[in-house]
Protein backbone atom coordinates (compact mmCIF):
# COMPACT_ATOMS: atom_id res chain seq x y z
CA UNK A 1 0.00 0.00 0.00
CA UNK A 2 1.68 3.45 -1.02
CA UNK A 3 1.11 6.13 1.93
CA UNK A 4 1.30 9.01 -0.27
CA UNK A 5 -2.42 9.08 -1.48
CA UNK A 6 -4.94 11.93 -0.88
CA UNK A 7 -7.71 11.15 -2.84
CA UNK A 8 -9.20 15.32 -3.24
CA UNK A 9 -5.85 16.64 -2.10
CA UNK A 10 -3.26 18.18 -4.04
CA UNK A 11 -1.23 14.74 -4.59
CA UNK A 12 -2.09 13.09 -7.97
CA UNK A 13 -1.16 9.43 -8.28
CA UNK A 14 0.03 8.40 -11.81
CA UNK A 15 0.02 4.43 -12.72
CA UNK A 16 1.67 2.69 -15.18
CA UNK A 17 1.58 -1.55 -15.06
CA UNK A 18 2.76 -2.90 -11.54
CA UNK A 19 4.24 0.92 -10.90
CA UNK A 20 2.98 4.56 -9.59
CA UNK A 21 3.95 7.86 -8.41
CA UNK A 22 2.36 10.35 -6.30
CA UNK A 23 3.06 13.73 -8.11
CA UNK A 24 2.68 17.31 -6.24
CA UNK A 25 1.77 20.16 -8.13
CA UNK A 26 0.29 18.87 -11.16
CA UNK A 27 -3.02 20.08 -11.22
CA UNK A 28 -4.47 22.12 -14.28
CA UNK A 29 -1.31 20.39 -16.20
CA UNK A 30 -2.67 18.30 -19.09
CA UNK A 31 -1.75 14.16 -19.85
CA UNK A 32 0.88 14.35 -22.44
CA UNK A 33 2.55 16.69 -20.34
CA UNK A 34 2.77 14.05 -16.91
CA UNK A 35 3.76 11.58 -20.01
CA UNK A 36 6.32 13.42 -21.16
CA UNK A 37 7.61 13.87 -17.36
CA UNK A 38 7.31 10.14 -16.78
CA UNK A 39 8.43 8.41 -19.76
CA UNK A 40 11.36 6.88 -18.46
CA UNK A 41 10.54 7.12 -14.83
CA UNK A 42 7.44 4.92 -15.23
CA UNK A 43 8.38 3.34 -19.06
CA UNK A 44 5.33 4.36 -20.71
CA UNK A 45 5.56 4.62 -24.20
CA UNK A 46 3.91 4.88 -27.16
CA UNK A 47 2.22 1.68 -26.76
CA UNK A 48 0.22 2.39 -23.95
CA UNK A 49 -2.53 4.05 -26.03
CA UNK A 50 -5.69 3.89 -23.28
CA UNK A 51 -5.43 6.69 -20.52
CA UNK A 52 -7.53 6.57 -17.45
CA UNK A 53 -8.71 9.12 -15.03
CA UNK A 54 -10.19 8.10 -11.93
CA UNK A 55 -10.68 4.74 -13.87
CA UNK A 56 -12.71 6.08 -16.64
CA UNK A 57 -11.03 6.16 -20.17
CA UNK A 58 -10.75 9.73 -21.45
CA UNK A 59 -11.96 10.32 -24.86
CA UNK A 60 -8.93 13.47 -25.63
CA UNK A 61 -6.32 13.14 -23.65
CA UNK A 62 -4.65 15.78 -24.98
CA UNK A 63 -7.66 18.21 -23.74
CA UNK A 64 -8.22 16.96 -20.83
CA UNK A 65 -6.46 18.70 -17.91
CA UNK A 66 -5.63 17.56 -14.52
CA UNK A 67 -7.62 17.99 -11.25
CA UNK A 68 -6.27 17.66 -7.53
CA UNK A 69 -6.61 14.15 -6.85
CA UNK A 70 -6.93 12.80 -10.28
CA UNK A 71 -5.55 8.98 -10.07
CA UNK A 72 -4.23 8.98 -13.77
CA UNK A 73 -3.03 5.47 -15.41
CA UNK A 74 -1.91 4.92 -18.94
CA UNK A 75 -2.71 1.40 -18.93
CA UNK A 76 -0.04 -1.13 -19.84
CA UNK A 77 -0.31 -3.46 -22.83
CA UNK A 78 -0.75 -7.06 -21.96
CA UNK A 79 2.07 -9.58 -21.42
CA UNK A 80 2.54 -10.78 -24.74
CA UNK A 81 4.36 -13.70 -24.48
CA UNK A 82 4.27 -17.16 -21.75
CA UNK B 1 -16.98 -27.71 -15.79
CA UNK B 2 -13.46 -29.31 -16.47
CA UNK B 3 -10.19 -26.86 -16.68
CA UNK B 4 -8.09 -26.52 -19.88
CA UNK B 5 -4.90 -24.84 -20.09
CA UNK B 6 -4.14 -23.75 -23.34
CA UNK B 7 -0.16 -23.02 -24.13
CA UNK B 8 2.32 -25.31 -22.37
CA UNK B 9 5.51 -23.10 -22.41
CA UNK B 10 7.34 -20.86 -20.00
CA UNK B 11 3.67 -20.09 -17.63
CA UNK B 12 1.55 -23.14 -18.75
CA UNK B 13 4.24 -25.83 -18.04
CA UNK B 14 5.08 -24.32 -14.54
CA UNK B 15 1.44 -23.67 -14.10
CA UNK B 16 0.08 -27.10 -14.56
CA UNK B 17 1.45 -29.14 -11.42
CA UNK B 18 0.42 -26.36 -8.87
CA UNK B 19 -2.79 -26.57 -10.82
CA UNK B 20 -3.37 -29.73 -10.54
CA UNK B 21 -2.73 -30.36 -6.69
CA UNK B 22 -4.87 -27.61 -6.35
CA UNK B 23 -8.18 -29.39 -8.41
CA UNK B 24 -7.41 -32.34 -6.60
CA UNK B 25 -7.29 -31.03 -2.93
CA UNK B 26 -10.23 -28.20 -3.72
CA UNK B 27 -13.49 -29.50 -1.54
CA UNK B 28 -15.27 -26.75 -4.13
CA UNK B 29 -17.98 -28.40 -6.74
CA UNK B 30 -16.91 -26.02 -9.14
CA UNK B 31 -14.50 -27.79 -10.98
CA UNK B 32 -14.51 -32.05 -11.97
CA UNK B 33 -11.69 -33.56 -11.51
CA UNK B 34 -11.02 -33.68 -15.19
CA UNK B 35 -8.27 -31.36 -17.57
CA UNK B 36 -7.26 -30.88 -20.95
CA UNK B 37 -4.12 -29.57 -22.13
CA UNK B 38 -4.01 -28.23 -25.66
CA UNK B 39 -0.58 -26.85 -27.65
CA UNK B 40 0.12 -27.87 -30.93
CA UNK B 41 4.04 -27.16 -30.29
CA UNK B 42 6.90 -29.52 -29.25
CA UNK B 43 9.68 -29.48 -26.39
CA UNK B 44 12.79 -28.72 -27.79
CA UNK B 45 15.77 -28.80 -26.11
CA UNK B 46 16.05 -24.42 -26.66
CA UNK B 47 13.08 -24.79 -23.93
CA UNK B 48 15.18 -26.54 -21.29
CA UNK B 49 15.76 -22.88 -19.36
CA UNK B 50 12.35 -21.84 -18.77
CA UNK B 51 9.83 -25.04 -19.49
CA UNK B 52 9.10 -28.77 -17.39
CA UNK B 53 9.23 -31.37 -19.63
CA UNK B 54 10.29 -34.91 -19.88
CA UNK B 55 10.38 -35.61 -23.72
CA UNK B 56 11.01 -33.84 -26.94
CA UNK B 57 7.14 -34.69 -27.97
CA UNK B 58 4.18 -32.59 -28.49
CA UNK B 59 3.46 -30.53 -25.32
CA UNK B 60 0.53 -31.13 -24.57
CA UNK B 61 0.91 -34.59 -24.43
CA UNK B 62 4.19 -34.92 -23.17
CA UNK B 63 2.78 -33.20 -19.99
CA UNK B 64 -0.44 -35.00 -19.79
CA UNK B 65 1.87 -38.40 -19.56
CA UNK B 66 4.47 -36.42 -16.40
CA UNK B 67 1.22 -35.37 -15.26
CA UNK B 68 -0.80 -38.37 -14.60
CA UNK B 69 2.15 -40.56 -13.29
CA UNK B 70 2.18 -37.02 -10.44
CA UNK B 71 -1.87 -37.20 -10.43
CA UNK B 72 -3.22 -40.74 -11.28
CA UNK B 73 -6.37 -39.38 -9.59
CA UNK B 74 -7.28 -36.81 -12.07
CA UNK B 75 -8.86 -37.24 -15.28
CA UNK B 76 -6.19 -35.71 -17.93
CA UNK B 77 -6.78 -35.72 -21.69
CA UNK B 78 -4.11 -33.95 -24.31
CA UNK B 79 -4.88 -31.97 -27.76
CA UNK B 80 -1.95 -32.06 -29.69
CA UNK B 81 -2.91 -29.08 -31.81
CA UNK B 82 -3.25 -24.61 -31.64
CA UNK B 83 -6.46 -23.55 -30.86
CA UNK B 84 -8.38 -21.65 -33.84
CA UNK B 85 -11.19 -20.90 -35.35
CA UNK B 86 -12.25 -24.25 -36.35
CA UNK B 87 -11.81 -26.25 -33.43
CA UNK B 88 -12.64 -23.58 -30.55
CA UNK B 89 -15.79 -25.19 -29.58
CA UNK B 90 -14.02 -27.78 -27.66
CA UNK B 91 -14.47 -25.09 -24.85
CA UNK B 92 -17.66 -25.17 -23.67
CA UNK B 93 -20.46 -23.91 -20.71
CA UNK B 94 -18.87 -24.10 -17.40
CA UNK B 95 -15.52 -24.55 -18.68
CA UNK B 96 -12.32 -23.07 -16.54
CA UNK B 97 -9.30 -21.86 -19.30
CA UNK B 98 -6.06 -20.79 -18.53
CA UNK B 99 -4.87 -19.02 -21.77
CA UNK B 100 -0.92 -19.00 -21.13
CA UNK B 101 -0.28 -18.69 -24.80
CA UNK B 102 2.47 -16.54 -26.70
CA UNK B 103 0.37 -14.32 -29.19
CA UNK B 104 -2.16 -12.23 -28.87
CA UNK B 105 -4.89 -13.25 -32.00
CA UNK B 106 -5.32 -16.37 -29.61
CA UNK B 107 -6.24 -14.21 -26.92
CA UNK B 108 -8.53 -12.38 -28.76
CA UNK B 109 -9.90 -15.42 -30.05
CA UNK B 110 -10.37 -16.87 -27.12
CA UNK B 111 -11.94 -14.29 -25.03
CA UNK B 112 -14.35 -13.87 -28.05
CA UNK B 113 -15.71 -17.48 -27.79
CA UNK B 114 -15.85 -17.28 -24.46
CA UNK B 115 -18.09 -14.30 -24.63
CA UNK B 116 -20.56 -16.45 -26.44
CA UNK B 117 -21.01 -18.94 -23.61
CA UNK B 118 -23.69 -18.10 -20.47
CA UNK B 119 -20.92 -19.49 -17.53
CA UNK B 120 -17.16 -20.13 -18.24
CA UNK B 121 -14.00 -18.85 -16.58
CA UNK B 122 -11.14 -17.30 -18.62
CA UNK B 123 -8.16 -16.29 -16.64
CA UNK B 124 -5.22 -15.36 -19.22
CA UNK B 125 -1.41 -14.56 -18.32
CA UNK B 126 1.33 -13.32 -20.54
CA UNK B 127 4.96 -11.05 -19.88
CA UNK B 128 7.68 -9.63 -21.31
CA UNK B 129 11.08 -9.39 -20.06
CA UNK B 130 10.64 -8.54 -16.53
CA UNK B 131 7.15 -8.26 -15.90
CA UNK B 132 3.67 -9.87 -16.90
CA UNK B 133 -0.29 -9.42 -16.48
CA UNK B 134 -2.87 -11.55 -15.74
CA UNK B 135 -6.73 -11.01 -16.82
CA UNK B 136 -9.51 -12.56 -15.32
CA UNK B 137 -12.89 -12.67 -17.56
CA UNK B 138 -15.86 -14.37 -16.14
CA UNK B 139 -18.75 -14.96 -17.84
CA UNK B 140 -22.42 -15.48 -15.37
CA UNK B 141 -25.73 -16.38 -16.42
CA UNK B 142 -25.44 -15.02 -20.10
CA UNK B 143 -23.58 -11.69 -18.83
CA UNK B 144 -19.81 -10.75 -18.54
CA UNK B 145 -18.84 -10.45 -14.94
CA UNK B 146 -15.87 -8.96 -15.56
CA UNK B 147 -14.61 -7.45 -18.84
CA UNK B 148 -13.30 -9.90 -21.56
CA UNK B 149 -9.50 -9.78 -22.52
CA UNK B 150 -9.84 -7.08 -25.36
CA UNK B 151 -11.33 -4.25 -23.05
CA UNK B 152 -9.33 -1.29 -22.23
CA UNK B 153 -6.47 -3.62 -24.53
CA UNK B 154 -6.68 -2.48 -28.17
CA UNK B 155 -3.12 -4.85 -28.15
CA UNK B 156 -5.84 -7.87 -27.92
CA UNK B 157 -8.75 -6.49 -29.67
CA UNK B 158 -6.10 -5.45 -33.32
CA UNK B 159 -3.83 -8.29 -32.21
CA UNK B 160 -0.58 -7.62 -34.98
CA UNK B 161 0.59 -10.89 -33.96
CA UNK B 162 -0.79 -13.95 -35.93
CA UNK B 163 -2.28 -17.38 -34.04
CA UNK B 164 0.29 -20.07 -34.66
CA UNK B 165 -2.23 -22.09 -36.21
CA UNK B 166 -2.30 -19.53 -39.18
CA UNK B 167 1.49 -19.50 -39.60
CA UNK B 168 1.67 -21.29 -43.03
CA UNK B 169 5.52 -23.89 -43.13
CA UNK B 170 6.96 -21.48 -45.26
CA UNK B 171 6.73 -18.49 -43.35
CA UNK B 172 9.25 -17.91 -40.75
CA UNK B 173 8.06 -17.91 -36.85
CA UNK B 174 9.16 -14.23 -35.34
CA UNK B 175 11.62 -15.45 -32.42
CA UNK B 176 10.24 -14.22 -28.66
CA UNK B 177 12.28 -11.76 -27.06
CA UNK B 178 13.87 -13.00 -24.21
CA UNK B 179 11.90 -14.25 -21.09
CA UNK B 180 12.95 -15.13 -17.90
CA UNK B 181 11.64 -18.05 -15.58
CA UNK B 182 11.07 -16.04 -12.52
CA UNK B 183 8.86 -13.92 -14.55
CA UNK B 184 7.21 -16.91 -15.46
CA UNK B 185 6.77 -17.93 -12.41
CA UNK B 186 5.07 -14.90 -10.93
CA UNK B 187 2.58 -14.47 -13.77
CA UNK B 188 1.19 -18.59 -13.06
CA UNK B 189 1.56 -18.08 -9.44
CA UNK B 190 -0.85 -14.82 -10.10
CA UNK B 191 -2.91 -17.14 -12.23
CA UNK B 192 -3.31 -19.99 -9.40
CA UNK B 193 -4.13 -17.18 -7.06
CA UNK B 194 -7.14 -15.77 -8.78
CA UNK B 195 -8.20 -19.72 -9.39
CA UNK B 196 -7.99 -20.38 -5.98
CA UNK B 197 -10.51 -17.21 -4.67
CA UNK B 198 -12.86 -18.28 -7.46
CA UNK B 199 -12.87 -21.79 -6.01
CA UNK B 200 -13.66 -20.80 -2.71
CA UNK B 201 -16.18 -18.49 -4.35
CA UNK B 202 -14.70 -15.54 -2.63
CA UNK B 203 -14.95 -12.23 -4.78
CA UNK B 204 -11.49 -11.99 -6.44
CA UNK B 205 -11.40 -8.33 -5.88
CA UNK B 206 -9.45 -7.07 -9.21
CA UNK B 207 -9.51 -8.13 -13.01
CA UNK B 208 -5.96 -7.46 -13.92
CA UNK B 209 -2.77 -7.85 -12.11
CA UNK B 210 0.51 -6.70 -12.99
CA UNK B 211 3.84 -7.40 -11.79
CA UNK B 212 7.23 -6.43 -12.68
CA UNK B 213 10.13 -8.60 -10.69
CA UNK B 214 12.57 -5.46 -11.57
CA UNK B 215 10.87 -3.51 -8.77
CA UNK B 216 8.85 -6.06 -7.27
CA UNK B 217 5.72 -4.64 -7.34
CA UNK B 218 2.34 -6.56 -7.55
CA UNK B 219 -0.60 -4.24 -8.94
CA UNK B 220 -3.98 -5.39 -9.10
CA UNK B 221 -6.63 -3.39 -10.80
CA UNK B 222 -10.60 -3.67 -10.58
CA UNK B 223 -12.10 -3.24 -14.10
CA UNK B 224 -15.85 -2.15 -14.54
CA UNK B 225 -17.59 -3.88 -17.26
CA UNK B 226 -18.77 -1.28 -19.43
Amino acid sequence: MEGKLQFGGGTNKVICGGENMTLDDVADRTIPEIRAKLTEILNITDDHQIVLVNGRKIGDPGSYKIMPGDEIEFVKPAGQKG
Amino acid sequence: MRVIVVGLGGIGSNLVDALCRTILFSKSNKVSRKALLVDGDKYEAKNRERQRYTAFANKAEATKEWLKESFPELEIEARPQYIDSNNILFIREGDVVFLAVDNHATRRLVSDHIGTLDNALLISGGNEEFDGNIQIYERRDGKDFTPPLTHLHPEIENPKDKNPAAINCGEAVVAGGVQLLAVNLKVASLMIEAFTLWLLSMDIPYTEVYANIKTGNVRPAKRIVD
